[in-house]
């Protein structure tokens, strides 16, 4: 069975670990060991049962009622098993939501309909987030109607309130559902609501179920994979592939090195192939003058090599200022960056530019990078997973970006070998 | 319990296999000859053309059960396995808190020492306890073998964090996304031969294995691999209610965690 990954999103207290818990308990997967846990530890608290404790989480985070860290659970439904990822929804925490949402095909977002909570900047915040990370699909979860009492009004004021931000940021509408939630009662997650019979759709459930996430694009496209190095010198290569398929005996060209190279066997999980396909991990022969160094390399068609550079333009969210040495990383490789501009800042909060030419954390730009050396460079919308890298420093994450548009000054196309 | 595609979980845990043999230069695997760490094995075999290519350190305290010490030599020949046993001193103490974690911390903390590992390959999975869903595919450790969970690096894809500070080291969790089913249906798909203490004997078996003195049978007829299969699929019960250490504050959990008890 697959596992459909939803990253949770959404401001603080405004649900998602009540949801999660009232989810594990609605579709029988906590136990009743669990159950009775999470009973005792509410009580202990002096607290209403919080169906959120059944996420077992350290102790500390139940007493300070936020999520520290990701947690993940897995909810069975009909044919299909969810994991949903809940990420933190406080601000200092964004990296951490980052990192739970880097994991998932798909996001549920959740917006309480209280009187006093509603949409926030930090809602927007991991709205803009989530595309930018490459989740095109997206359920929004309109939580606590209970005391919005399931009033249509509440519910229709937060999908118009949302609906052209969402589409700002670049959601298509036909990719985007709203399901009015009673998270704590646990209305509408299942079944439908008595409560809410103005609501023609279907429950959250169903909902996710519906909306197929978008990224079970393999197979096609042009060979592309990406080669992690040596693990038998001094021809036998590990990685991955992105599109397409390696076949034994075929041509190949390993950039940035531009090497025509032929393939020799293959392995996939220690069987010999005569091919691989995404996104299996293989191992195999590459036959010809290989480089020393591999890895980080990308293996491509020769007829469809995607560029090689050394500059390139991206959409940047930052967590920490830049500083004077970062590198990038992508594919688990890291080249140096030589050195970095501010294009245009954006406010992640609204998707407009704003004047200023730096970002500060927790807002994003457009920025252009200078490597110091060579290496593939390919948008978003040629391949997501190869564009999409981070900017780090000896301190840790400086920012997640998305290659936009290629950059071909000072690019050279890779056949100089 | 969720029975997740073996393939894709196949996929992953060979790629993070790879990835820490890749990027660091002396790296071991912690085999308690448990289903879990030897799925890890033959995982790693798969991964590099058929043979571990790294040590595996069994931390001995030497009260592990006979049937756990004669699954040690059988394996370690049938697989060619370089195996260290880093003893591990048992105090008065014989239970729990002390005796799995001090004990064996101190025991681990020699071996790395010794042999100078920068990553250690170990054996968990989320589905284990919720703390463990906060565990990262590489997770730092500090010198003291602590683990600052609340200030982990990230890792978005596969990104994985590293870079060592000083005199820290590596974990690199390889099976993290495997249920304790999917560890079973692999090990019937593979063939991996199994600690027959996982099997039903006169009507109790173990579903965790520990020492002798903290891990309890729990009620089964299960005997073989596709029996304990056939049980977990209706079993609501969670893996390690078998073993001492759970019974004991949650609190606890978490500081053995974070002094570095795996
Ligand atoms: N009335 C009501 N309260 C809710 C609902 N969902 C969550 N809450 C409460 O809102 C608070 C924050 O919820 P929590 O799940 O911790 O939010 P998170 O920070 O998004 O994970 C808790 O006290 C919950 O009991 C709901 O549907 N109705």
């Amino acid at each position: 069975m697959r596992l459909k990954r939803t990253a949770l999103l959404g401001q603080k207290d405004h649900g998602k670990s009540t949801l999660l818990g009232s989810l594990l308990i609605e579709t029988g997967a906590a136990s009743q060991a669990r159950i009775r846990e999470a009973r005792r530890a509410s009580e202990q608290l002096g607290r209403k049962f919080e169906p959120a404790f059944i996420l077992d989480s350290f102790s500390e985070e139940r007493e300070d009622a936020m999520t520290v860290d990701t947690t993940r659970a897995q909810v069975p439904f009909g044919n299909m098993a969810f994991e949903f990822i809940d990420v933190p929804g406080h601000e200092e925490l964004m990296s951490n939501m980052l990192s739970g949402a880097s994991y998932a095909d798909t996001a549920l977002l959740l917006v309480s309909a209280a009187p006093s909570e509603g949409i926030t900047d930090q809602t927007k915040r991991h709205l803009f987030v989530a595309k930018l990370l490459g989740i095109d699909r997206l359920t929004v979860a309109v939580n606590k109607m209970d005391v919005a009492d399931y009033s249509r009004h509440a519910f229709e004021s937060v999908v118009d309130g949302l609906s052209g931000f969402l589409e700002k940021v670049g959601f298509d509408p036909s990719h985007v559902r709203f399901v009015p939630i009673s998270a704590y009662n646990a209305q509408n997650l299942i079944r439908s609501s008595a409560f809410m019979p103005w609501y023609g759709g279907q429950p959250l459930m169903q909902t996710l179920m519906s909306l197929e996430s978008s990224d079970i694009a393999a197979g096609g496209g042009a060979c592309l994979a990406t080669v992690q190095g040596y693990i038998e010198r001094p021809r036998v290569i590990s990685g991955r592939v992105l599109s397409g398929s390696v076949t034994r005996g075929e041509k190949v060209l390993l950039l940035p090195a531009g090497k025509q190279l032929s393939v020799g066997r293959i392995w996939v999980g220690g069987t010999e192939r005569e091919r691989t396909t995404p996104p299996e991990s293989f191992a195999l022969e590459l036959l010809g003058d290989l480089p020393v160094n591999v890895e980080g390399s990308v293996i491509c068609d020769p007829a469809s090599p995607p560029p090689v550079g050394q500059v390139m333009i991206a959409v940047a969210f930052f967590l920490n200022p830049p500083t004077q040495h970062m590198e990038l990383v992508s594919m688990g490789s890291s080249t140096g960056v030589k050195s970095m501009d501010f294009l245009e800042a954006i406010d992640p909060t609204t998707c407009n530019t704003v004047p200023g030419q730096s970002a500060q954390p927790l807002q994003a730009a457009i920025i252009r990078i200078a490597l110091e050396s060579p290496r593939v460079i390919v948008t978003s919308d040629e391949q997501r997973e190869l564009a999409r890298f981070v900017l780090r420093d000896s301190a840790g994450l400086v920012a997640v970006a998305v290659v936009k548009d290629n950059w071909s000054a000072g690019s050279s196309h890779s056949s100089n070998s | 319990m969720i029975e997740q595609d073996l393939n894709e979980l196949e996929n992953k845990s060979t790629y993070i296999i790879r990835e820490g043999k890749l990027k660091f230069s002396k790296v071991a695997a912690l085999w308690s000859m448990g289903k879990d760490s030897t799925t890890v094995l033959q995982l790693s075999r798969k991964a590099f053309m058929g043979k571990v290519p790294f040590p595996v350190i069994h931390i001995d305290n030497g009260i592990d059960f006979p049937e756990t010490y004669e699954f040690r030599s059988s394996l370690r020949d049938e697989w060619g396995l370089e195996l260290i046993v880093a003893k591990s001193e048992i105090k008065n103490e014989l239970s729990g808190f002390s005796c799995c974690g001090e004990n064996k911390t101190k025991a681990l903390q020699g071996v790395m020492k010794e042999y100078g590992f920068e990553a250690l390959i170990v054996s968990i999975r989320r589905d284990e306890h919720g703390i463990r869903a906060k565990e990262r595919y590489f997770s730092p450790r500090s010198k003291e073998f602590k683990w600052d969970y609340k200030n982990q690096p990230l890792e978005l894809w596969d990104n994985y964090a590293s870079r060592l500070d000083e005199e820290g080291h590596y974990r690199i969790h390889p099976i993290l996304d495997w249920n304790e089913i999917d560890i079973w249906r692999y090990i019937e798909r593979e063939k991996i031969p199994v600690n027959p203490l996982y099997f039903s004997e006169s009507g109790f078996r173990y579903r965790s294995l520990g020492c002798t003195h903290c891990t309890v049978p729990v009620q089964s007829d299960a005997s073989n691999v596709g029996e304990i299969i056939a049980e977990l699929r209706v079993s609501t019960s969670e893996e390690r209610e078998g073993r001492e250490q759970d019974k004991e504050k949650e609190y606890v959990m978490q500081k053995l965690r974070s002094l570095g008890y795996m």
